[in-house]
């Protein structure tokens, strides 16, 4: 029992040597891991007199002060950081200073501003990664100072920063636990290695100019939001916009065809009846003749309305077939050749364009009413211009056709497209050209729109996909 | 020479009348009319036409009932027949409708209505 006592009293004393052996060992081989910092060398301690000191003092609390008023009329980001680093810069009288700020996600620095360094404008933005002085920095979370670099073999494994040469202050930017950048003070103008004080108030710059950093930053993520809050809510404006614009036009098409049957036949009943009364009256009756003629134009025009409507209410079938959009331009502009009489057509056409599923008639008929739409906005004389062309990325084919006509006022431009509205005078026009036309393109799923300047002309802009 | 048959079968009375009366202003043609498709079966096996002009949209037996029932009846299959509607646009009339039958609009001159006819009317 008692030399068994004795064993183990031998085994922990023996225990306690290894141990100490290994405590040894590892404390001389630190700092072999390029994450931590080495125990640098002690920063010389000047022993300064009361008078310096409080010289010292005063100066420093003056120069924080003024530092606190500049970086609060900080305006963005950019502003801010280089207000932090103007005042390392001028308070320490130093070589260059450097800031870069820190992105957590590609963990990665950029140069955020430096000064007394200078990069060439054609090189590509500074990137530096986190094996690098200021990659350590920030992992320890703490400053670094260094009295010379070519001195610190640990240092000089990592990737190079050439603004570090050899006398330096590295101090981390945090808010809190977040890192934002890297503050570097490189080589005083004056001889010797930076002291105790002169370390303290650069960090002293960058634990205040962390809070403004973090603040203009939320600021800014806030104005963001705000953005893309105010564009969304625009999207989703216009969005309902259109969806209102084509239930109002869906209510027209199914009152379409029930109008259309009940208008058609008493206007039958009108032009066989005029037609009939036409037969009877002689030659030389012109006074009666000219009456008949009134109200069988009357009639037709009547019937051209209704025909109008019916667009609405069959335009749900389309019969598409690859087609030339360029050879139905050319249709249309032959066909409304007398109209554009007056005016100076110009065509800026892309040859050997695809062909696009369409269905040529429709797409006809709204071409037709663009082009005599464009003639009547141009009574004296003009120049329209018809541009056909590919966006290739897109997948599709713009048309355009832009008049120097009399333009449409931004009022009358929002209802442009409401059936029933027309800018033409009484009985000029149906108001439902333009809303027929739209609704021929959305059914071949392009797009339709329309810019205009009062005094200045119309553009209207039609696109369709090549694919179905 | 005999006149050609023409019967008309249409809901609207007034329009039939008119219609008649300007067609068989050019002495080449004799128009019946019929105001709906019942009465209009039975002037087709009476009379034997040599042409209809017939309404899509009828109460009762509509256009396409009066089709089947002539198209079923060995006797009237063979009678070419002309759809009066109210649903096509006049540029489209007589145009890419179903095989074998033409169309006109409701809003049809007289002139194009004769020369309609007499395209389409047969024996």
């Amino acid at each position: 029992m008692y030399e068994s006592n004795i064993m183990i009293i031998l085994f922990l004393l023996i225990g306690i040597l290894f141990g100490f052996m290994l405590a040894v060992s590892l404390r001389q081989k630190k700092p072999s891991h390029p994450q931590e910092f080495p125990q640098q060398e002690p920063i010389p301690q000047q022993n300064p007199s009361y008078l310096e000191d409080k010289i010292w003092y005063e100066t420093e609390l003056d120069f924080l002060f003024r530092f606190n008023e500049k970086l609060i009329s900080a305006f963005g980001l950019q502003d801010a950081v280089r207000c932090i680093t103007e005042a390392a810069h001028n308070f320490l009288s130093i070589e260059r200073t450097v800031f870069l700020t820190w992105d957590k996600n590609s963990e990665q620095f950029t140069l955020a501003c430096a000064m007394g360094w200078g990069r060439d404008r054609s090189q590509s933005p500074l990137v530096i990664g986190k094996d690098s002085i200021s990659g350590l920095v920030i992992h320890n979370r703490e400053s670094l100072v260094v009295a010379d670099l070519s001195k610190e073999s640990y240092l000089n494994k990592l990737n190079k920063e050439e603004y570090l040469q050899k006398a330096f202050i590295s101090v981390p930017v945090i808010y809190k636990n977040e890192v934002l950048g890297v503050l570097h003070v490189c080589d005083k103008k004056s001889p010797g290695p930076f002291t105790q004080r002169e370390a303290s108030v650069v960090m002293s710059i960058a634990r205040v100019g962390a809070i403004t950093l973090q603040n203009v930053r939320l600021y800014e993520q806030a104005l963001k939001r705000a953005e893309e809050l105010r564009i969304a809510y625009d999207e989703l404006k216009e969005m309902q916009d259109k969806l209102t614009q084509m239930e109002k036009l869906k209510a027209i098409g199914q009152l379409a065809s029930g109008v259309a049957h009940d208008m058609r036949n008493p206007l039958g009943i009108i032009i066989q009846g005029v037609s009939y009364l036409e037969q009877l009256i002689p030659p030389d009756e012109k006074e009666q003749l000219e009456t008949l003629t009134m109200i069988m134009d009357s009639a037709q025009r009547a019937d051209g309305i209704v025909a109008s409507l019916l667009d609405f209410s069959r335009a749900t079938k389309l019969e598409l077939l690859p087609e030339d959009i360029n050879s139905i331009l050319e249709s249309c502009l032959n066909l409304v050749k007398t109209e554009l009489k007056h005016v100076k057509v110009t065509r800026q056409i892309q040859e050997g364009l695809p062909k696009v599923p369409v269905d040529k008639n429709k797409l006809m008929q709204v071409f037709i009413n663009l082009f005599v739409n464009a003639a009547h906005a141009m009574p004296g004389s003009g120049e329209l211009t018809i541009r056909c062309f590919l966006k290739k990325a897109e997948e599709v084919i713009i048309v355009e056709i832009e008049d120097t006509g009399t333009g449409i006022s931004e009022e009358n431009l929002k209802r442009i497209f409401d059936p029933f509205f027309t800018t033409k005078g009484p009985g000029k026009g149906t108001g439902l050209g333009l809303s027929v036309s739209q609704n021929i393109i959305h059914l071949h799923k392009g797009l339709m729109e329309i810019s205009s300047q009062v005094g200045k002309g119309t553009k209207v802009s039609v696109t369709l996909r090549i694919s179905k | 020479m005999d006149k050609k048959k023409i019967l008309i079968i249409d809901d609207e009375e007034n329009f039939c009348n008119l219609v008649k009366k300007n067609v068989e202003k050019t002495n080449e043609f004799e128009v019946y009319t019929a105001t709906n498709g019942d009465d209009g079966i039975k002037l087709i096996k009476e009379v034997k036409p040599n042409l209809i002009l017939l309404d899509i949209i009828m109460p009762g037996l509509d256009g396409g009932d009066v089709v089947s029932l002539i198209r079923n009846d060995s006797s009237i299959q063979d009678t070419p027949i002309v759809f009066l509607t109210s649903l096509v646009r006049k540029d489209e009339a007589g145009a890419g409708f179903t095989k074998g039958y033409s169309l006109l609009a409701k809003t049809v001159t007289v002139r194009e209505l004769i020369a309609c006819i007499k395209e389409n009317v047969r024996g």
